[in-house]
């Protein structure tokens, strides 16, 4: 599964990012350039879906990619995909991995997690007569959260639980068994102890990042499902209470939105938050890439975006380099980056609007 | 006041009678008087102070040396039912850490590191609580002589002071009649009342074999474990050797083998101690930081990949074993390489000569200025942490060093920190030495091992060791055991949440 990922992350790329590139997307992190590449290369869903990736598993687990064939790396030490490799990457069983949603969700998902696990090893304590244990999770946060759970739905404890299996088994039914195996085996509850994931690795005979993309893929099912039909699964929606999706913007970017929404020029910004143009230019990109809505043409008109996104799919390329140059210069950088940022919600609407 | 501790200790605790000392050093305590406390490991020292605490009301405040164990207790005590209970330490969040400051005189018993104790503020809150009972886990910290000295717990006794004196009990399990002197000198009480019991582990059969390399060490353990099983714990001297062999024996045995140290992570570390606990593992491959907080009372086999730096850690390790009064079976396994092994230990613990010559030549000049940060310095003079802590103590102790400010430094001061680090590093080597002198003993190994900490030996109640009467051959150990792991998720689940027939 991590191999797919990896090779979907360097086809999107197109030989135009590094493996550090990828890295950063998978570990989710936040900066204008992760999240631009990110929307722009269509690999939002893997965003963030990785935080504790190590960047020299990431390394390791490439070498064979490229030994095998199924990525080369160019001169400039960017890696891109095989037709091997893309033969590969169209065999691969995609509703193994459908369910990430990362750019939305991996600020809660960790959560999420934590409150499914403690709450299941509480009520299946609970229902094993176990009133002395050590909690699975040490969050406090989540300690709380819990004790709360148990209190208020005292009397409605015995039909909780029985609804958590329920809609347990019933989802994991539905799911790749390998992942519902991985899953189960890693639940702490009733007098069984879950296995730690060096156990699983050797149980199951996989690689760490299978294991831990396994699970957490699992985790996204379960979160999306749960959170979608609350009848359905009325326990594990519980756990999905006050978790909302991101609109993943750092809150400097979102006070130079506010400005900008207010009326105020780049200058005046830069002069009232004394900070440097191009660190107000990023907050600009990034409000552009996030927020749909967001009107830019104090900046650019719509012809000139429209001008900038054509040339940058007649090249097909996000390269704003080779797109300044094809442009003769016509734009800076900043409106390079500014267009192709807008381009993205446009092409995403102009998509859905054909399909329907 | 007179309590009927028998029936308080049944309500609290669900203990039918103590073992033995428990009660001497709780009616201490509940008279007032302050208390030196030396129970063998596993006899429940932490029942001496936790009765006391709901007896007297008020708040107890517990030293602890290593936020490990900290942890490690407050977590058991809590899932025992005892909820009013907390530890103070570096590693909580600040969210966290404010909740329990806030309420911190709602607790009843207070986990503490003696570092956090030495903070101001921490100082301050303490002052305006009621702290009845100062207690101090693991005293022999306090000395020199002892095998952990740890610097921060010499300041305690000011410490207590400040309190206005509460009553103080100060516990170790393995503290020879030096270190019981030293603990009642650096404490300032030199009338607390001693309460000693004999540590001699009764049903444990004692055997050291010398190997010729780590592989017939590991081949010798597969052979055992074969014939044997039972909750094993091995100890070794590193993370690496710990995994490595664990690997070899879950490939070579029929046992569910797992290894526990220090460098895994935190939620991993839970699952596998729990596991053990559970009987879901039978063998852990671990090093010293595994047991502290673990009490699993049917241990059978306690082995020594590697020699530990002194008997008091190897006494400490080995009475993790039948604690339910039992069988157990202690081996210990070396070559004539290991020696070297506890040697660097004390190397990276202690600066050496030319390190302190260096060190002093630098700060000679700082006279009157601020001392640098404390990794500054680490990493200018390349010394490990507890090489530099060492040293900026000595000048502490010795007045050189105040509010972070290098005042005389002189000659002589620096002549004398060079001759106490001369004789830390003798004093460790002599542990080392006691060590390596047990294991070639030709004397019964049981005497030898617990001479130097009590006067009589008792009868052992299983065979007695490898140089009188008894043979390794003979040991049979064969447990019940039950197993999950080969479930199928539908089955593991049913089997978590207690659905469906015969489960
Ligand atoms: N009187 C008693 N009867 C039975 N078990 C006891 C008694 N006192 C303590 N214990 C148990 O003994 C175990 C060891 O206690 P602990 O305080 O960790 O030992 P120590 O600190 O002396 O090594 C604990 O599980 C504790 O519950
Ligand atoms: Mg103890
Ligand atoms: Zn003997």
């Amino acid at each position: 599964m991590f191999d797919h990922v990896v090779l979907t992350c360097v086809d999107r790329f197109r030989g135009e990012r590094t493996v550090s590139g990828i890295y950063h997307l998978l570990t989710g992190k936040r900066s204008s350039q992760t999240l631009q590449d990110a929307k722009g290369y269509e690999l939002d869903t893997l965003f963030g879906i990785y935080p504790s990736l190590k960047r020299e598993s990431l390394e390791k687990r490439v070498q064979p990619l490229i030994r095998d064939g199924l990525i080369q790396i160019n001169e400039q030490s960017f890696p891109s995909i095989t037709s091997e490799g893309a033969r590969r990457l169209s065999s691969f069983p995609i509703q193994e991995l459908t369910y990430f949603d990362g750019m939305v969700w991996h600020d809660v998902i960790p959560t999420f997690v934590r409150r499914v696990y403690l709450m299941l090893q509480m009520m299946a304590n609970t229902n094993a007569g176990i009133d002395h244990y050590v909690p699975i999770v040490d969050d406090f946060g989540t300690q709380n959260w819990v004790r709360t759970v148990h209190h208020q739905f005292q009397d409605k404890l015995p039909k909780m639980v029985e609804s958590m299996y329920e809609e347990i088994h019933h989802l994991l039914k539905e799911h790749p068994s390998l992942q519902a195996e991985l899953f189960v085996h890693r639940l702490t509850g009733g007098g069984v102890i879950g296995m730690t994931i060096d156990q699983l690795k050797r149980e199951f005979d996989l690689n760490i990042e299978d294991v831990e993309l396994m699970l957490q893929h699992t985790h996204y099912y379960l979160f999306l499902e749960s959170k979608k039909k609350k009848d359905r699964y009325p326990v594990l929606h519980l756990c999905t209470k006050g978790l909302d999706a991101t609109h993943l913007i750092t809150r400097s970017a979102r006070k130079t939105y506010q400005y900008i929404q207010q009326g105020l020029s780049m200058q005046e910004i830069m002069n009232l938050r004394r900070l440097k143009k191009s660190t107000i230019q990023d907050h600009i990109v990034e409000s552009a890439l996030i927020i749909p809505d967001f009107s830019i043409t104090s900046f650019l008109s719509e012809e000139d975006v429209r001008e900038i996104n054509k040339m940058g799919s007649q090249m097909n390329t996000k390269k704003l380099k080779q797109i300044y140059e094809a442009l003769d210069g016509k734009y800076d950088y900043f409106e390079l980056r500014l267009a192709l940022a807008k381009g993205q919600h446009v092409i995403k609407e102009g998509m859905t609007q054909d399909e329907a | 006041m007179k309590h009927d501790l028998g029936s308080l200790l049944k309500e609290n605790f669900g203990f039918s009678e103590f073992r033995e000392g428990q009660k001497e050093v709780i009616t201490d305590v509940l008279e007032g008087e302050d208390v030196l406390g030396i129970l063998p490991t596993g006899t429940g020292k932490s029942l001496c102070y936790q009765l006391p605490a709901k007896i007297l009301g008020g708040t107890t405040l517990v030293v602890s040396p290593l936020i490990s164990l900290m942890v490690d207790q407050v977590k058991q005590l809590k899932a025992s039912g005892y909820k009013a209970v907390t530890a103070v330490n570096s590693f909580m969040d600040q969210h966290e850490r404010n909740a329990v400051l806030r309420n911190l005189h709602k607790y009843s018993l207070v986990y503490i590191s003696p570092e956090m104790l030495q903070t101001d503020w921490l100082q301050n809150r303490l002052n305006r609580m009621h702290v009845n009972l100062f207690v101090i886990d693991e005293a022999h910290c306090i000395s020199q002589w002892g095998h952990e000295f740890r610097t921060d717990y010499l300041k305690l006794h000011k410490t207590i002071e400040n309190l206005g004196h509460p009553t103080v009990m100060a516990l170790s399990a393995t503290a020879t009649p030096d270190v019981q002197r030293d603990i009642m000198e650096k404490l300032r009480l030199p009338h607390m009342k001693k309460r000693i019991y004999p540590m001699d582990k009764q049903n444990i059969s004692f055997a050291v074999e010398e190997c010729t390399s780590p592989e017939e060490k590991t081949d010798r353990i597969v052979q055992l474990l074969k014939k044997n099983q039972a909750p094993t714990m091995i100890y070794f001297s590193s993370r690496q050797w710990a995994e490595k062999v664990s690997f070899e024996l879950r490939d070579r045995l029929k046992q569910r083998v797992a290894f526990y140290h220090g460098g895994m992570e935190q939620t991993d570390r839970m699952l596998v101690q729990q596991q053990f606990m559970n009987n879901q593992l039978d063998v852990i491959c671990c090093t010293s930081a595994f047991g502290m907080g673990v009490d699993k009372k049917d241990i059978r086999i306690v082995i020594h990949f590697h020699l530990p730096p002194q008997l008091e850690s190897f006494i400490q390790e080995v009475g993790r074993a039948g604690r339910d009064g039992g069988a157990a079976f202690s081996l210990l396994l070396f070559t004539r390489q290991d020696h070297y092994l506890p040697q660097r230990l004390i190397q990276s613990e202690l600066p050496g000569k030319n390190d302190l010559q260096q060190v002093f030549s630098f700060l000679t000049k700082k006279q009157g200025e601020k001392v640098p940060e404390d990794d500054v310095m680490v990493e200018r003079f390349e010394l490990s942490e507890s090489q530099w802590n060492f040293i900026k103590f000595q000048l502490e102790e010795e007045g050189a060093l105040q509010d972070g400010k290098l005042i005389g430094v002189t000659p002589e001061l620096i002549q004398e920190i060079h001759r106490f680090l001369e004789e830390r590093w003798i004093y460790k080597h002599n542990k080392l030495n006691e060590m390596l002198k047990w294991i070639h003993a030709s004397e019964c190994r049981r005497e030898a091992l617990y001479k130097p900490f009590q006067d009589m030996i008792r009868k052992p109640t299983v065979p007695c060791c490898d140089v009188c009467d008894f043979s390794i051959g003979d040991l049979s150990f064969q447990e019940e055991r039950q197993t999950y792991d080969t479930f199928s998720w539908e089955d593991r689940l049913k089997l978590i949440f207690k659905q469906g027939a015969g489960l």
